[in-house]
């Protein structure tokens, strides 16, 4: 800025000029929202009219609700039957998974040995027996080596051979009534029920609601729904083998009232919080925020629908949702019979089901409900559900069921099953123990011949076939029943786990392109009166898709 | 203004400027501030404390509550309205995801509220997870989709048309796969890609058009009828989809929330979390340990192994039993010495950890050949050699019949050290923490007892090692050899040829020193210099000692032990089921069954509980008569030696697990929709002045200060840019310029054209 002094001014000449104004207009707006967004703090008056422009002083023909009245029933699952059996009840004291889904022990020569020694327990320390009286069940009851047993077994044998009951034997001798040597009286109570309260049945039956011809657990349930009337309920489990809310179906209803009445809760009142969650704004401008989230670094895409969502919550509609809390009790079909909101001036307003009316295309906006005949129930279900108790142990067998496009088959392998003690055997390892060897390559050739013509190949021994057969029952169906292809072993080889023998046939959609993985685990679960239960469970998942057993017939190799 | 940093300068200036420009409201507030400063003059105390909001544009919003209910108590309400609804949902969480998707639905985010239709009951879960686990096995959801259609088609007895959509919309991952078979067969096993199909139906595309023989009318309608199904399907996924990624959305999980939406290509998904019904419950902790320790019978064993360890050593050595009565029968060519001859595992030298360390390399054949090829082989062969060294044609064989009752063969002995190692492997050392609650644990763990196990094996271990690499002679090689064997290092044992001792010699004597380095390297543990010495198949077992109060708790609950439950019953039948599902009990089972075999009584465990309560019962059994609190530790200890609880400790810790018993009431949580205004408390202090000489305040008063504080907030918003042609009236900021200087001359003429800054500097305040 050129500076002129006083002195120079009033020496020089004058000139005429015209003088202007200059109007300096300060301008408070930018288009930049990096300012705004730090909302900066000014005068008093500044954090007013801010709420102003935010419209947090617009009036709403609205009032806040000052509480919830919730008016509910509920019935429960009271009965689980097979796909065609009788209903048996659901006591308080047993988690559903244990009724349904329990096999028949496996009975190993571990477990009579283990049996076995109860037994001799019970004998000796409670019923003061001799060891004379011992001796003599030793005799009639002796451990007996499994024809063509696994080395584990063998060894097992050595050391325990001679020197036990076989606790399975004598009780089955106790179940059927069989003769035993004499015993102190009550023995035979106490031992069959430490037996049945352990380990509940022992055998290699399926379990009464395994299908074998699907591979699946067949499930239905009874139960009293809060409208007093009865309902029946389809059950599947999941993958982990518990059965959640989202395993039953609706499927039918009685208009009979059950045996069991529905309980009707006196109504109660909640005081009803906004949802909020980590990270959400708050709904007042000047409010500190804890900022958990930085929703500005969630790439938000086109398809993103959740994250539109998530946004479209936070910024705009947050506020007009509130969560109550409800506490119901295990095994409990919940009904919500009124739910009523009062406003701060006392007004009541009714609110519904948000799945009571159709969608515009016909459908329900629902979730976490029972699906029930094309509609939704109306109630909650929780089912007796033992889900997070359950403490698994190892797999105690392996099966897959494949498809083998290059062979033109259907495969069920054996991949691991129990061992004579329980152990794990490995079907490939099994396989190697009794595969046949290779054939010599003897015979006679022909003078001059240079290949040798073979029907097929081998196929690992733990490998089964399953062959599609057109059945005719009331329609024309096709079916995969259980074959056998020649391994060039002695004798046929015929499954050894507990679930292949009984899947003699089984629907062919049921081995789908994925494959079907059916497992069995022990599993262990706490109750709510703390009782303990220990079942064995199947459980089938997706397999891993298809497979190939290198099974090729009419081969021909050179000489 | 030196002081003032430059943002609070920037500040200062444009307000200032503001207030010469248009903040007529800073003008009127110092009316007031003047009114309170000569009011502070004559009272200077003295306020009243009030509480002020307001709002504005109150219109009634008529149609809000027309539908009135009248309610079964006879009580009148209205219905919503809008219909937001309530969803009952597992918990506070799926509470909220359900609002949030209802939210989006009710207000079309992103333009279209059909993408929100969610519809995610009991049935279309299932199927939406079914198509997930495919998904999550490798499979594409094509092709899951695919095989899903397929198969009702099937059901339906279509079959007829299923090549013909496979030919349509074949799966295009496939061929490539199986060239060079016979394409039929191939083919005949792929699949329609459901995916294509279902996006081909919904966008209208005629896919019944290709298809030979067209279909019937009523087959045309169960295809249509398939092909919903399919859709519908496909809707149960995304709709499940959505729902976890919204879940994990509201949770902060935006990693979850991803993985979510990626299992939708063709990657593993975890399972979706927004259809679990989280369980509360109480939980308990178990825990197994076996405890040895300051027994004053232990008779230190000879070998290495023993001397590190005697506490283990006479508990191993108790169960296996008198190693001079293990026998196994050798036959041999010899002068002077009676053939056969029954050798124990007693004349071999070895004690019982040796024993566990051997039945990890070797197998007991039945009949050993004349190869010797095992180093039992060749430790049975050298005390007959002892005997008569030049004996020939030593042939060995374990598994004879003993020939008294309480003999055991090689064989059975080996299986029964067996399964001793199993359970050893499977456990870890016990240390004092697993004695007491988490909470209990000292930040600074009590002294350890003085140990001096550990420099013993290191100066032992180097007094073999100097003895082998001076070793000169086979027979000195043999010794020091064998001496190396028992400290567990590979192939260690002498070999029978003498021609291949020195080399074995020098790879052994190579590997003790890389041990005995390892192992002296300053300011490492017991158990680390122990476990470079021994092999880390070895298992040193620190001793501790409890403090008083730990030992003095500890000792309280072991007392209460038998009162806790029926024992041994409830701790039989508990450990029978606690075995099928923890492999650690599993082999404890199996070591049982053996002692239990060969007649010695059974091992008993003892009970203690922590936090020790008088009249507790043991949180394992079912409740009488009420549910045990949360958090106990349940202690199962096996003590073949009671030292006292003040008392040196070590043992090896079997196994634990946490289990929760479930409630019998659950928390779960109801969303709802409910128009709630918006309006907010005004965030600042507002101080009354009174307007007149009154000397006290009345509600009309107050009202119109009220208001015309409103009022004055929204002039406080107000700028030049709302005042275009008031701004020439208001008291602006003029500058003159004279370009003659004939006056005091600002010109921003120039300025603004130069330098942006000037833009910069009349910025306002309100940002």
């Amino acid at each position: 800025m050129k500076t002129t002094t006083l002195s120079q001014l009033a020496n020089r000449a004058l000139v005429p000029s015209a003088t202007y104004w200059y109007r300096l207009e300060p301008r408070p707006r930018t288009n930049s929202l990096v300012g705004p967004t730090a909302a900066p703090a000014r005068d008093p008056l500044w954090f007013i009219t801010r709420q102003w422009q935010m419209g947090e002083f617009l009036a709403e023909d609205a009032a806040s609700p000052a509480y919830v009245e919730i008016g509910s029933s509920y019935g429960s699952l009271t009965d689980w039957k097979t796909s065609a059996g009788s209903p048996q009840p659901i006591p308080a004291g047993v988690p559903l998974e244990p009724l349904v889904e329990r096999e028949a022990v496996t009975p190993d020569l571990a477990l009579s040995v283990e049996l076995g020694q109860t037994f001799e327990l019970l004998l000796i320390q409670d019923h003061g027996g001799t060891t004379a009286q011992r001796d003599a069940f030793r005799v009639a009851f002796p451990l007996m080596l499994p024809v063509n047993a696994d080395p584990d077994t063998v060894r097992f044998f050595s050391i325990c051979g001679g020197r036990a009951v076989d606790g399975v034997a004598l009780f089955r001798a106790l179940q059927s009534g069989a003769a035993t040597p004499s015993a102190p009286p009550g023995i035979f109570a106490d031992f069959q029920a430490w037996v049945t309260d352990v380990f509940g049945d022992i055998g290699t039956a399926d379990p009464v609601t395994w299908n074998p011809n699907i591979i699946n657990y067949e499930v239905k349930a009874d139960g009293t729904l809060p409208s007093n009337t009865a309902g029946e309920f389809a059950a599947t489990p999941a993958r982990d083998g518990a059965f959640d809310w989202f395993a039953f179906d609706l499927v039918s209803q009685t208009r009979t009232p059950p045996a069991k009445p529905p309980t009707k809760n006196p109504s109660i009142t909640v005081i009803p919080t906004h949802v909020r969650f980590r990270g959400m704004p708050n709904a007042k401008w000047w409010d500190f925020e804890n900022n958990v989230t930085d929703y500005g670094a969630i790439d938000l895409q086109r398809q993103d629908l959740a994250k539109l969502a998530v946004m479209d919550f936070m910024l705009l509609h947050g506020n007009d949702w509130f969560v109550v809390p409800v506490d119901i009790p295990v095994n409990s079909l919940y009904r919500i019979e009124s739910f009523l909101v009062r406003d701060v001036f006392g007004g009541l307003t009714s609110v519904d089901r948000t799945d009571r009316t159709t969608t515009s295309t016909g459908g329900h906006w629902t979730m976490f409900s029972t699906a029930a005949n094309g509609g939704v129930a109306d109630f909650f279900l929780l089912p007796p559900t033992a889900s997070v108790a359950m403490q698994t142990g190892d797999i105690l067998e392996d099966l897959r069921f494949l498809r083998d496009p290059t062979a033109n088959m259907n495969w069920a392998i054996e991949s691991e099953i129990e061992g004579g003690i329980g152990q794990p055997l490995y079907g490939t390892e099994e396989d190697a123990r009794n595969r046949p060897a290779p054939l010599p390559p003897g015979g006679p050739v022909q003078a001059g011949a240079v290949i040798r013509y073979g029907i097929e190949t081998p196929v690992p021994t733990c490998w089964f076939p399953y062959v599609p057969v057109e059945v005719t029952n009331v329609v024309t169906q096709v079916v995969l029943r259980q074959g056998e292809v020649e391994r060039g072993t002695p004798s046929l080889v015929v499954p050894r786990g507990r679930v292949l023998p009984g899947v003699k046939e089984l629907r062919e959609q049921e081995v789908p392109r994925t494959g079907v993985r059916i497992t069995r685990v022990a599993t262990r679960s706490r109750w709510l009166d703390g009782s303990t239960h220990l079942w064995i469970a199947r459980r089938k998942t997706s397999g891993r898709g298809e497979g190939s057993s290198g099974l090729r017939f009419d081969t021909v190799t050179n000489v | 203004l030196q002081k003032l940093p430059t943002a609070e300068l920037d500040r200062l200036l444009t307000e200032t400027l503001d207030i010469c420009s248009h903040r007529i409201d800073a003008w009127i507030t110092a009316l007031y501030s003047a009114r309170l400063d000569a009011m502070r003059e004559e009272v200077s105390t003295g306020v009243h404390i009030g509480a002020y909001a307001w709002v504005e544009n109150l219109q009634g919003r008529f149609g809000r509550r027309t539908t009135p209910v009248t309610l079964p108590d006879g009580r009148q309400a209205f219905a919503q309205i809008d219909n937001g609804g309530y969803i009952h949902a597992p918990t506070m969480t799926h509470a909220s995801t359900a609002t949030v998707l209802r939210n989006a639905y009710l207000s079309q985010a992103g333009g279209n509220g059909q993408r929100y239709e969610i519809d995610l009951s009991s049935a279309r879960v299932r199927q939406a997870t079914f198509v997930l686990d495919g998904v999550r096995e490798g499979q594409p959801v094509g092709a899951v989709l695919g095989y899903i259609f397929e198969s009702n088609l099937h059901e339906e007895q279509l079959d007829q048309f299923i090549d013909n959509f496979r030919s349509q919309f074949p799966l295009q991952s496939n061929p490539a796969t199986d060239a060079g078979l016979p394409t039929e067969a191939v083919a005949a096993r792929d699949v329609v890609d459901g995916l294509r199909l279902r996006n081909a139906f919904v966008a209208g595309t005629d896919v019944f058009g290709p298809l030979s023989p067209p279909p019937s009318a009523g087959e045309r309608s169960k295809l249509t009828t398939q092909l919903q199904q399919l859709n519908e399907l496909f809707d149960s996924l995304s709709d499940l989809v959505m729902a976890e990624s919204v879940y994990h959305l509201v949770q902060s999980n935006t990693s979850g929330a991803s993985a979510a939406f990626d299992a939708t290509v063709g990657q593993p998904a975890p399972d979706p979390a927004v259809v679990q019904q989280p369980r509360g419950g109480t939980s308990l902790t178990h825990r197994l340990a076996v405890v040895l320790g300051d027994d004053p019978v232990v008779v230190p064993g000879t070998n290495a192994r023993s001397k590190a360890e005697p506490y283990l050593h006479t508990w191993v050595g108790s169960i296996l039993g008198d190693l001079g009565k293990v026998v196994c029968k050798v036959e041999f060519t010899s002068g002077f010495v009676a053939s056969p001859r029954f050798v124990t595992i007693a004349d071999l030298g070895l004690e019982p950890l040796d024993l566990l360390s051997l039945t990890r390399s070797v197998a007991v054949a039945a009949v050993a050949s004349d190869s010797h090829a095992t180093e039992l082989d060749r430790r049975v062969r050298d005390v007959i050699l002892k005997l008569d060294a030049a004996a020939t044609n030593i042939a060995i064989t374990y598994d004879i019949v003993p020939a008294a009752l309480d003999e055991k063969t090689f064989a059975q002995a080996f299986e029964l050290a067996k399964s001793i190692a199993d359970v050893v492997s499977s456990t870890r050392a016990l240390r004092p923490e697993d004695l007491l609650l988490p909470q209990d644990v000292p930040a600074t763990p009590n002294p350890t007892p003085p140990d001096v196990r550990a420099a013993n094996a290191l100066a032992d271990f180097k007094a073999k090692q100097t003895n082998l690499s001076n070793a000169l002679t086979p027979a000195a090689i043999r010794k020091a050899l064998q001496d190396a064997s028992l400290f567990g290092i590979g192939e260690s044992y002498p070999f029978i040829d003498d021609a291949s001792l020195p080399d074995q010699a020098n790879g052994i004597a190579a590997e003790m020193q890389r041990r005995f380095t390892a192992a002296s390297a300053p300011g490492q543990s017991d158990s680390a210099i122990m476990a470079v010495l021994l092999g880390k198949d070895f298992i040193f077992l620190p001793r501790f000692q409890l403090s008083a109060t730990a030992a003095a708790e500890l000792d309280l609950a072991i007392a209460q032990g038998p009162a806790l439950a029926n024992m041994p019953h409830d701790f039989m039948r508990w450990m029978q089921q606690a075995a099928r599902v923890r492999p650690a009990i599993d082999a404890w089972r199996r070591l049982m069954l053996y002692t239990g075999a060969l007649g010695q009584p059974p091992a008993q465990f003892e009970l203690a509980q922590l936090p020790f309560r008088a009249g507790a019962r043991w949180a394992a059994l079912p409740f009488v008569p009420k549910r045990p609190p949360a958090g106990l530790v349940s202690l199962a200890l096996q003590r073949p030696v009671k030292p006292a609880t003040n008392q040196v400790w070590a043992g090896l810790f079997l196994d634990d697990w946490t289990e929760v018993i479930p409630d019998e009431v659950e928390t779960t949580a109801i969303g709802f929709h409910y128009d709630d205004p918006g309006a907010e408390a005004g965030q600042a202090v507002l101080l009354a002045i009174p307007p007149g000489e009154a000397q006290t305040w009345d509600i009309g008063t107050f009202a119109n200060i009220l208001n015309e504080t409103a009022d004055l907030a929204k002039v406080r918003a107000v700028d030049l840019e709302l005042l275009p042609a008031l701004g020439q009236l208001l008291p602006a900021i003029y500058l003159s310029t004279d370009l003659e200087d004939n006056t005091i001359t600002t010109n921003f003429a120039t300025k603004v054209m130069n330098q942006r800054s000037i833009v910069g500097l009349v910025r306002s305040t309100p940002s």
